[in-house]
């Protein structure tokens, strides 16, 4: 019962962002094609709008929970929303322009976009089952949409109903799981779970029981091997800007979930999600890298590339230590900050009726295109993890709060996995740098893009300055 | 025995003997009717539990809503189901068998042992009217938060419907009564000046 | 104040240039080459200014210490010591020469080029002067892929190849070091509480024997890698005929020091005790790099190779002097490496010279260059001369007080009942002379004999060629002639250095 409005304030981020999503779902309706813009704007507007909501009470080493503990504002949420907020921005600048070359340049990816921002919003947020597993099912019904967006590529539609089907089957599996753990201590707010937990009067057995359901479900919205087998349907099947965005800020919302559930509801379980996500790291890591190898095509391999990045996001998080949560944020966001770079390559290389998908495509690309190879070079050594990139960074910073862990032998793995990815990221810049061009590489990209793609480039090298901060904020979000 | 338990046990059976009918029939329409006598049954239970709301949620949603449009689909689309059930009796033991060991493991770890009735007490009556209310109360007070993000789930639903079924045919002649009212003259009437017979070209 | 804030402009103007660079059009080729020589020259005057203001007296100096990523300890730490201020001069210095001779050699993709360039200058430099282990590695790490395209874009016909190769041994070795950095700060915070990367802060670091041989193991590997020693040398004929020009000079002549560089600095001085215990084991490793390399460099057709597995053989003396643990072999091992880049970097850049007008490299195809070619032939005469080690020349300096020092340890361990010293001591002398016969050999077929070239006629060296000629040889003869200052530089160095491998207890016996 709401006694006291003013207690809805730490709400009104998520408030304003559903009221502007209404907004432009009715001004789609009324602008025509020629002034789609206008619906561009508004919704990078939304996203700075919110952002700036989100700051006002900017809940670094606080906590303000509402509406009877069902939704919480702490630093760890403040700092992903942010970064979900910039990273969409970011999809948003790169997407409009391939959605206009594919005839795909339509209000409603919009608006699913801003819908799936939302779930996430609420499912970092969530201090109760019932709102996670919501905020979950919203981002991920928006996102099934999108994928099916492009209904006339049959690619597209069957990657969309792979997605859709096991999708459906991971949010039944998760639901189980928090059903069982609603049986076992009578409660659905994430705080009241861990007391009860922590008593340990509930039969280790069926708790060890909801504990598999629970890291399934989350396994399957990271894309952990073996729960992996939709990404790369999906990141080939799916409209290049979609893929974008899915490969973005959906990991961010899902290192949420995972801390929302395991290192905060499931805290006294640590041992048991500990040694299950560590078989999920290790295998993820293992077949990642190897899957990624034999890849020709760019999306795919950055599919699977994903899949082990996810493996070192996970030796983060199962070292169940407050450095490790905060290494696996850090890993997380800029990751989330490289993916984007590297999708927004192909955008950039592709206009109407090509797609420069193939890594064959980015052949010779330096001796027609030096700065895009260039950018294109940053963004490679930093999933690569060279130094002075901060994709090295944030694997350092994993591999230490592993071994802090006494993660010992996963760090080997991960680290021999490391140097395995380090060639075929390698490949790309050996294609781009010491191949001859056997096309022309036409660059149809407007200056917006451009901009963005030059700065979220360069940002893989000008992070490195200021890892010191960013790592600060992950630890101050965990205080 | 209390006429409960006899209305229970009654139920229970018409129920496991429509939904073993919902799988094994093989002409869609009846199994799909049997599924209906299946809710209708399940609701009576929610009834003995005085559950009436859900009973009538059941009845409406499913019964009304849900299977209706099942059958529509399944009587309009007329989908030839045999291959799907190819292989069902070859492949009957191993899933039984699978199915077999799954309920023992689940029995096994979420048996009445762990849930049992001496364990969870049974929830309290409601106190003052009826569950319809008490159900209503909740939703809005407690839970509204849950419950309007439900509703924005839904909204999503429809866009994504509308979205990625909804498409502008070309070449479709429809009347659009706004703009037959908007025409002017100037549109619709055009002056053509005929010149004038002149008698001199007559005269060439 | 003001000098430290010189060195931090030092260190980041090639990052600068690397950025100036990129953002300039690619068409204005005059205005890239001028801004790179430019940048490189203007460095070369700063850290001449320094070097000259450097107090021989004093350890660390010119410091910058800024907190980078506090919760790890990392601190962004540099500063000019004793190690390396003879190294950060010869990077300097020999920057402005590389762009110079690149000049004429590199036309395809001119801005990347320059642009890497500066950005492996800047990696190079980083390294030198980082005090802090994090800071080091991040630099170390940071020179791999500009020289990965470097070797591959403007290299030979082989060049992916060999370009992969080198990457991924180095990388290889990178990965050891960094495991065993993590172990090594994580030890550092079990027994003392400290988060500190900073070398003053491991150096002092009591580990037990069997942790320090696996951690010298580890950081050795990598140094080894680079430097390189014998087993691991493989990929170094393969990147210095392969790479461009450019490519090997600034091999030959930086990157290579920065693996006995790692070991004077750190590997020898974290792990004393291991060191000690292996000492002839390296050693041994050492003196077998010095003949097999001579040996290779006798039969080589390609006059690359020769000069690649002579810094082979060369770079064996920078490790027994090092190894030696005598004031006077370690302050020759540091004389040495700064020879070394000289006298190789200028016979590199020579066979560059050559190669662009002839465009061959096989040692058949010439013949009596010094009627061709006569100061050309005068030049090269003279380098060859160095690389053996004549008197009056750096080599000699540098070799001879590394053999010196070789020879005072081992007639110590002579003294104790260890005679396996002085073996390795005369048989690096044995060196000195397969050394003498491969470059005589060398020059010899190029510079005498019947007039032959695959290409005439052959212009004599250009205006450009001389400046950078005259400038190696005079530091050539300078550090011949006079190698007092230099020695003076490194002197506090050498002695800190050799105190801390020999534990406390020995220094009052030494000189």
């Amino acid at each position: 019962m709401i006694e006291n409005w003013s207690s809805l304030i730490p709400l009104l981020p998520e408030v304003f962002l559903l009221g502007m999503i209404c907004v432009i779902l009715i001004a789609g309706l009324y602008i025509d094609e020629k002034r789609r813009g206008i619906i561009h704007f508004l919704a990078i507007l939304t996203l700075a709008l919110t952002a700036v909501l989100t700051l006002r009470h900017f809940a670094v080493g606080q906590r303000y929970t509402a509406l009877g503990g069902m939704f919480v504002r702490d630093g760890v949420g403040d700092i992903l929303k942010l970064f979900v907020y910039l990273s969409t921005a970011i999809v948003f600048v790169y997407a409009k322009h391939w959605l206009r070359a594919n005839k795909l340049f339509s209000p409603e990816f919009y608006v699913l976009a801003l819908f799936a921002v939302l779930g996430m919003c609420i499912l970092i947020s969530g201090g109760n089952l019932l709102t996670i597993y919501l905020g979950l099912e919203l981002m991920a019904l928006s996102s099934y949409a999108m994928v099916a967006l492009n209904r006339d590529s049959p690619v597209a539609a069957e990657s969309a109903m792979k997605y859709f089907v096991l999708g459906a089957l991971a949010s039944g599996l998760l639901l189980y799981g928090m059903s069982i753990l609603y049986g076992l201590t009578g409660s659905l707010d994430i705080t009241l779970i861990a007391k009860a937990l922590e008593s340990g009067r509930q039969p280790e057995v069926a708790v060890a029981f909801a504990v598999v359901f629970v890291v399934v479900g989350i396994g399957f919205k990271f894309g952990a091997v073996p729960f992996h087998m939709w990404v790369p349907d999906v990141y080939h099947g799916a409209p290049t800007a979609v893929t974008l965005f899915l490969a973005s800020a959906p990991k961010l919302a899902a290192v949420g979930m995972a801390f929302r559930l395991l290192a905060e509801g499931l805290e006294p379980m640590v041992k048991d999600w500990a040694q299950m996500l560590g078989f999920l790291a290790m295998m993820s890591l293992v077949v990642g890298n190897l899957a990624a190898i034999a890849q020709t095509n760019l999306k795919r391999m950055l599919a699977y590339s994903t899949i082990s990045h996810v493996g070192f996001i996970l030796l983060g998080i199962l070292a169940g230590s407050e450095q490790g949560y905060a290494a696996a944020m850090f890993y997380a966001i800029t990751y989330a900050l490289m993916t984007t770079a590297a999708f927004g390559m192909i955008i950039a290389l592709s206009h109407s009726g090509f797609e420069a998908e193939r890594i064959e495509d980015f052949k010779g690309l330096n001796q027609r295109q030096p700065w895009l190879a260039f950018l294109m070079l940053l963004v490679m050594a930093s999933l690569g993890g060279f130094p002075p990139l901060v994709g090295f960074f944030s694997k350092l910073y994993v591999l230490q709060a592993a071994i802090n862990a006494g993660w010992l032998w996963l760090a080997i793995v991960a680290v021999v996995m490391a140097v395995v990815g380090a060639y075929y990221y390698l490949r790309v810049i050996k294609v781009m740098y010491f191949d001859e061009p056997d096309r022309e590489h036409q660059i149809q990209a407007p200056g917006d893009v451009r901009v963005v793609l030059a700065a979220n480039g360069l940002l893989q090298l000008f992070l490195t300055l200021f890892v010191g901060s960013l790592t600060a904020l992950c630890v101050a979000a965990w205080q | 025995m209390p006429i409960e338990t006899i209305l229970f046990f009654a139920l229970s059976t018409v129920l496991v003997i429509a939904a073993g009918a919902v799988v094994t029939l093989r002409n869609p329409v009846h199994a799909a009717m049997c599924l209906v006598l299946t809710f209708f049954t399940s609701s009576m239970l929610w009834v003995l539990l005085r559950a009436e709301f859900l009973a009538i949620a059941l009845v409406l949603v499913y019964v009304g809503a849900v299977m209706v449009l099942f059958l529509f689909v399944v009587m309009m689309l007329d989908i030839n189901t045999t291959p799907l059930r190819e292989g069902f009796a070859r492949y009957l033991p191993v899933g039984l068998l699978i199915a077999a060991i799954m309920a023992a493991q689940m029995i096994a770890v979420l048996g009445t042992q762990h849930f049992g009735f001496d364990r969870y007490a049974a929830p309290a009556a409601v106190v003052e009217g009826s569950n319809t209310e008490a159900l209503g109360r909740l939703l809005y007070t407690q839970y509204v938060y849950p419950f309007e993000i439900a509703a924005v789930i839904l909204l999503v639903a429809i866009v994504a419907a509308i979205a990625l079924t909804h498409r502008r045919r070309e070449g479709v002649k429809t009347q659009d009564p706004g703009k037959q009212t908007m025409v002017t003259k100037a549109e619709r009437l055009r002056v053509v000046k005929v010149g004038s017979e002149s008698k001199e070209g007559r005269g060439a | 104040m003001a000098d430290s804030a010189l060195l931090n402009l030092v260190l980041w103007l090639p990052f600068a240039g690397m950025l100036a660079l990129a953002l300039l059009p690619a068409a204005r080729a005059e205005l890239i080459r001028g801004l790179s020589l430019a940048l490189m020259a203007v460095q070369f005057a700063l850290v001449a200014w320094l070097v000259a203001r450097f107090d021989p007296a004093q350890g660390l100096q010119f410091a910058t210490d800024l907190p980078w990523i506090p919760d790890w300890g990392v601190h962004y730490r540099i500063g000019l010591d004793g190690y390396n201020v003879l190294l950060v001069a010869l990077t300097a210095f020999l920057g402005p020469l590389v762009v110079l001779g690149a000049q004429r050699a590199v036309t395809k993709d001119l801005k990347l080029f320059h642009a890497m360039i500066q950005g492996i200058q800047f990696a190079m430099l980083g390294t030198f002067l980082a005090q802090d282990l994090f800071v080091f590695y991040v630099f170390w790490e940071a020179m791999l892929i500009p020289m990965f395209l470097i070797i591959g874009i403007w290299g030979g016909e082989r060049r992916v190849y060999a370009t992969m190769k080198f990457v991924l041994y180095t990388a290889f070795g990178s990965i050891l070091m960094l495991a065993a950095l993590i172990y090594l700060v994580w030890t550092l915070n079990q027994t003392t509480g400290v988060r500190s990367f900073a070398f003053a802060d491991l150096i002092g670091l009591n580990l037990p024997l069997d942790a320090q041989l696996w951690l010298l193991a580890a950081f050795g590997l990598s140094f080894a890698i680079k430097v390189p020693m014998v087993p691991l040398h493989t990929w170094l004929p393969d990147a210095h005929v392969e790479a461009p020009t450019t490519g090997s000079v600034i091999l030959a002549g930086v990157l290579l020091k920065m693996g006995t560089y790692g070991f004077l600095k750190l590997g020898f001085p974290l792990f004393p005790e291991a060191t000690r215990e292996l000492a002839p084991w390296l050693m041994g490793l050492s003196v077998a790099g010095i003949l097999y390399g001579a040996c290779l460099a006798l039969v080589q057709d390609d006059i690359k190779k020769v000069i690649a597995y002579s810094s082979i053989s060369h770079l064996g003396y920078v490790m027994i002097g090092l190894l030696s643990f005598e004031l006077v072999g370690i302050q020759g091992a540091i004389v040495q490496m700064v020879s070394h880049g000289l006298v190789a970097g200028g016979l590199f850049l020579m066979v560059g010279m050559i190669y662009e007008r002839c465009h061959s490299r096989k040692i058949a195809d010439y013949g009596g260059l010094a009627k061709l070619m006569p100061l050309y032939s005068v030049a090269f005469l003279l380098l060859t001369l160095a690389s053996v080690g004549l008197p009056t020349t750096s080599g000699f300096t540098g070799e001879f007080m590394a053999l010196l020092g070789a020879f005072a340890a081992g007639w110590k361990a002579q003294a104790a009942g260890d005679s396996l010293m002085l073996v390795y001591a005369v048989l690096a002398v044995l060196g000195v002379v397969l050394g003498a016969l491969y470059m005589l050999r060398l020059a010899g077929a190029l510079l005498f004999g019947a007039e032959r070239a695959p290409h005439a006629p052959l212009n004599d060296l250009d205006g450009r060629e001389r400046a950078i000629l005259v400038a190696i040889l005079a530091a050539v003869f300078w550090l011949g002639l006079a190698p007092g200052p230099a020695l003076e530089l490194t002197e506090g160095a050498a002695r800190e250095y050799r105190a801390i491998v020999l534990g406390h207890a020995a220094t009052e016996g030494g000189q």
